[in-house]
């Protein structure tokens, strides 16, 4: 097992460069670099010509911007090797500092996304499932089209607007309180998120969960199970829900990835200054530094995520074996 | 065209007409009720005592108290959204952005500064009193009992005169402490006139000038042209790119204690301000990212201002919180229009510009854009109305007139004069933000274009910065059929006669971006940028924005501006609408009734 570990964070590094390479050499021929954006976007009209260049030059130089590209990739990565993911153009700060700030929002919109996916499909793909063909399967699964085809953004939005007209709550959106320094008003801002976010991902993990196992209840182990005389509960819970829950697994792990990535609209929309929301607002302001490592370090934590998800293979299936 | 006699009749006949309008920077959002606006009025309407900005005054104005002091209480910290916010530096003499100047307002005083910017009145900040014994000198004495903040390096010391000499000295220099000039100082010309500036004792400074300058106090009165104190600068320079709160260290009512420049920001009250202060502190949100999330936040009165994007909107809310909040308006500070460069073909055929000119339907515009809350302008913006011509008058232009079908034809004509239709395809340049901001209005603009001329108008979006860049570099035109639309950059003073001067005053190097000559402009802007009477700059002003009208715009073929419309609950008193060019007024002119209905439920 600890080989097998190894060998895949090997592997993982040539990935991790690739990644790197690409980030960096699509972050800086975005049209519009951050000097000129700098210079240009408050006074369109109103610069002085002979001043444009000089003014360009000087922020340039301030930025070591003057240097050509190539120059600049090795740079970057002697710096990525010695730990340093480079300052925010923007902000003058370290970028990674800015994805440490910003993780904690992040992690706690993608697990309660998360768990409201696990909470709401697990239960719906089986019943679906077991009652194949009845009235219960067909509602639930138009609901679970239905959740599939609506734009999970757009779902959020009118949550907002409806809690905020039916006055439900307050939405604490001034302030993004964490789970564990606020917990009530915490709550109160990440549910709506993570209810849209988690009804998109669960939509889909219930149908896949509800195919999975209709297949594993057409099996012979199935059968005998029936044949036994075990109860329902215990013949789904203990013998077909383990075997259909490793696709789904994998479907979950995946989804955790595009879960940190697909909140970068939820961020927006709810003012919670996660890791989403500032790799939006560094791609707006052209601040590359910011965005090739916010993308560097998510890339990473996918890469990381798969190989969790396959160590899980193991604890739920004893057969698969890593050497 | 029913809908557009609607419109003039309501813009016509409102309270809100061109002269009593103020402005606003669209950057800015809702609780851009500080954050950015700028405005002008009647200089009649002035209370006694009290200075026009512009004129040169014999001896500086006394306060003369609100009718609505007495009402005022104090408490409460005020909660706005921020703008889109982006930041160039720290140093206000080298900052042009104006979320910087709002914050400025709040932090730092000036030597003056307006006392009502809608009524164009100036009085004393660091300065108590000045006086002008002739056109070429100002004596200012220093306002007593005024401290910096508390932070280090400046420790709360007294302002002294040394301080404003520095201030002066530094933006007419125009130099890094290590001597090299820096183009970051924007604002170097407006100090080029100064000659000396001596300490005649520790309360008194003097200024000379070279020539008479009839605009140093409105360039001191400016929302950049605020105090630093010499040794923060000595300390902060090379760092004033790293935006911390430890770096501004002002003089005003407001110590900004956290900053963060994702759009948040704390500022508490300066105890040691030499005036009441009524709201004890201000805070930011980076709200501006969505806008139902920041009408959610008004509606929970979670932030206290609100400005809705469309009049639906606005309608709803009023409708839904009638007697609870109210709406103010405001001009937008940016105008929206375009600029082609002149000096060469194919834009220096007139009639090509000019046909151009004819075919945008700016009332059109108006509804597309604004849903009918906003104005068509000439060259001259609605904020600075008092120099500008009257609408009565801009309306009897070409390109202004009602009758489309009229202007339409007579544009075709001129375009077949031009053998416009060799041009081929036009390129019409669209900032990204923009078409962001108005989906699809690249390709209204061009199937206007198109369906009028003939000839093929291609929108194609850029960013803002590819577009400045080609502006400078005198590529919209100039042997190439294109063009731009979008933002034009924001006004941020009262009087326009310096900024016409630089950009349509042929020597002037801004001139360049457009070049279109005009020999009675550049007679008429060198007269008036010497005219130290400012009625007669008024009617200067008036003429040049004629003849610029009559030459297609010289540069600028069409201009709009928006109205914005800030909603604040009942609870929430100003006196006149913020701006970022009077957030310093902010102490004084904002506070809460803490006694009205609706201070009830107020987020705490």
């Amino acid at each position: 097992m600890r080989n097998y570990i190894i060998r895949r964070v090997l592997i993982n590094i040539p990935v991790i460069w690739l990644v790197a390479t690409m980030v960096f050499f699509a972050a800086n021929v975005l049209p519009g670099d951050f000097v000129a954006q700098r210079i240009a976007i408050q006074n369109p009209v109103s610069n002085d010509p002979t001043q444009w260049e000089a003014q360009l030059n000087a922020v340039r130089r301030d930025l070591g911007l003057d240097k050509p590209v190539l120059q600049r990739y090795f740079i970057y990565l002697g710096d990525l090797l010695r730990g340093d993911l480079g300052e925010s153009y923007e902000t003058r700060q370290s970028s990674m500092q800015g994805f440490l700030d910003g993780l904690p929002y992040t992690l706690q919109l993608s697990v309660m996304t998360l768990i409201v996916a696990i909470v709401t499909s697990i239960p719906i793909g089986i019943i679906s499932a077991i009652r194949q063909d009845t009235w219960i399967d067909y509602i639930l699964r138009v609901v679970a089209i239905t959740a599939l085809a609506a734009p999970n953004f757009w779902v959020a939005t009118m949550m907002l607007i409806y809690v905020v007209r039916l006055d439900l709550w307050t939405v604490p959106l001034t302030s993004s309180p964490l789970l564990w320094e606020s917990p009530m008003e915490s709550l109160k801002l990440f549910i709506i998120p993570a209810v849209a976010g988690g009804l998109a991902t669960g939509a889909s993990v219930m149908r896949l969960l509800r195919s999975t196992m209709l297949e594993v209840l057409r099996q012979d182990y199935i059968r005998t199970a029936w044949a036994k005389g075990l109860r329902e509960r215990y013949v789904v819970m203990r013998h077909a829900l383990k075997n259909a829950l490793i696709p789904v697994v994998t479907v979950l792990g995946l989804s955790v990835a595009t879960l940190i990535s697909g909140n970068v609209v939820f961020e927006y929309i709810f003012n919670i200054p996660g890791v989403g929301n500032r790799v939006l607002r560094a791609i707006n302001a052209r601040d590359v530094p910011v965005l090739q490592s916010f993308v560097l370090l998510l890339a990473t934590s996918v890469v990381f995520v798969n190989l969790a998800v396959d160590l899980l293979y193991g604890v739920l299936d004893p057969r698969i074996r890593y050497a | 065209m029913r809908s557009e006699e609607n419109y003039w009749t309501r813009n016509l006949s409102s309270r809100l007409s061109r002269r009593r309008f103020v402005g606003g920077a669209t950057l800015v959002t809702a609780g851009a009720a500080s954050l950015a606006l700028v405005g002008c009025g009647d200089d009649e309407e002035g209370p006694a005592g009290t200075t026009p900005a512009g004129q040169a005054p014999t001896a500086s104005p006394t306060a003369a108290p609100s009718p609505t002091q007495v009402q005022k209480q104090k408490g409460g910290i005020a909660r706005f959204s921020s703008a889109n916010n982006t930041w160039d530096t720290f140093d206000a003499d080298r900052s042009r952005f104006t979320p910087f100047a709002t914050l400025l307002g709040y932090t730092n005083l000036g030597i003056v500064h307006y006392r009502s910017f809608e009524r164009a009145e100036l009085e004393g900040a660091l300065a108590e009193s000045w006086e002008q014994p002739d056109p070429t000198q100002i004596t200012f004495k220093l306002r007593p009992n005024v401290y910096w903040h508390n932070k280090p390096p400046v420790n709360g010391r007294q302002v002294t005169v040394e301080d404003l000499k520095f201030f002066i000295e530094r933006n007419k220099a125009g130099k890094l402490l290590d001597g090299k000039d820096d183009p970051n100082f924007y604002r170097k010309t407006e100090y080029a006139t100064v000659d000396k500036v001596e300490v005649v004792d520790s309360q008194t400074l003097r200024v000379t000038f070279t020539k008479p300058n009839p605009f140093f106090l409105t360039t001191l009165a400016g929302s950049y042209a605020k105090v630093q104190a010499p040794e923060a600068v000595r300390e902060f320079e090379s760092r004033y790119n790293v935006y911390s709160a430890d770096l501004i260290i002002g003089t005003g009512a407001y110590i900004l204690t956290e900053f963060n420049p994702e759009g948040s920001a704390k500022l508490v009250k300066n105890d040691k301000f030499y005036d009441e202060i009524y709201i004890e502190g201000v805070q930011y949100f980076p709200l501006f990212t969505d806008i139902a999330a920041q009408q959610a936040s008004f509606e929970q009165k979670q932030i206290d201002a609100f400005s809705p994007r469309t009049v639906a909107v606005l309608n709803e809310l009023l409708q839904k919180y009638k007697d609870q909040i109210y709406v103010m308006r405001s001009f937008s500070a940016n105008p929206m229009g375009g600029t082609y460069y002149g000096g060469a073909p194919p834009w220096s055929d007139k009639r090509l510009i000019g046909a151009i000119f004819k075919v945008i339907d700016r009332r059109q515009m108006v509804q597309l854009l604004f849903q009918g809350s906003g104005a068509m302008s000439g060259n001259i913006p609605p904020a600075q109305a008092a120099f500008g011509i009257p609408e009565r008058e801009l309306v009897t232009f070409e390109g202004y007139r009602e009758d489309r079908a009229k202007e339409i034809a007579e544009a075709k004509q001129m375009w077949d004069a031009a053998q416009g239709s060799s041009l081929g395809e036009v390129v019409i340049d669209i900032p990204d933000i923009w078409e962001g901001a108005y989906p699809g209005i690249g390709a209204t603009i061009a199937g206007w274009l198109q369906s009028a001329l003939g000839n093929t108008f291609r929108p194609e979006i850029q960013p803002y910065s590819t577009i400045t860049s080609k502006i400078v570099k005198q590529e919209y035109g100039n042997g190439k059929a294109n063009i731009w639309f979008g933002w034009l950059s924001d006004v941020q003073k009262l009087e326009p006669t310096v900024d016409l001067f630089l950009l349509y005053n042929s020597k002037q190097p801004q001139f360049q971006q457009w070049a279109v000559k005009i020999d009675e402009v550049d007679r008429l802007t060198e007269q008036a940028m010497v005219e130290l009477d400012v009625e007669k700059r008024k009617e200067l002003c008036k003429e040049i924005e004629r003849h610029l009208l009559r030459n297609w715009g010289a540069g600028i073929p069409y201009n709009v501006v928006q109205v914005l419309n800030t909603l604040r609950w009942n609870y929430y008193k100003v006196v006149e609408q913020p701006s970022f060019v009077s957030s310093h007024n902010f102490y004084r002119d904002s506070w809460f009734d803490q006694t009205d209905p609706t201070w009830a439920g107020r987020r705490a």
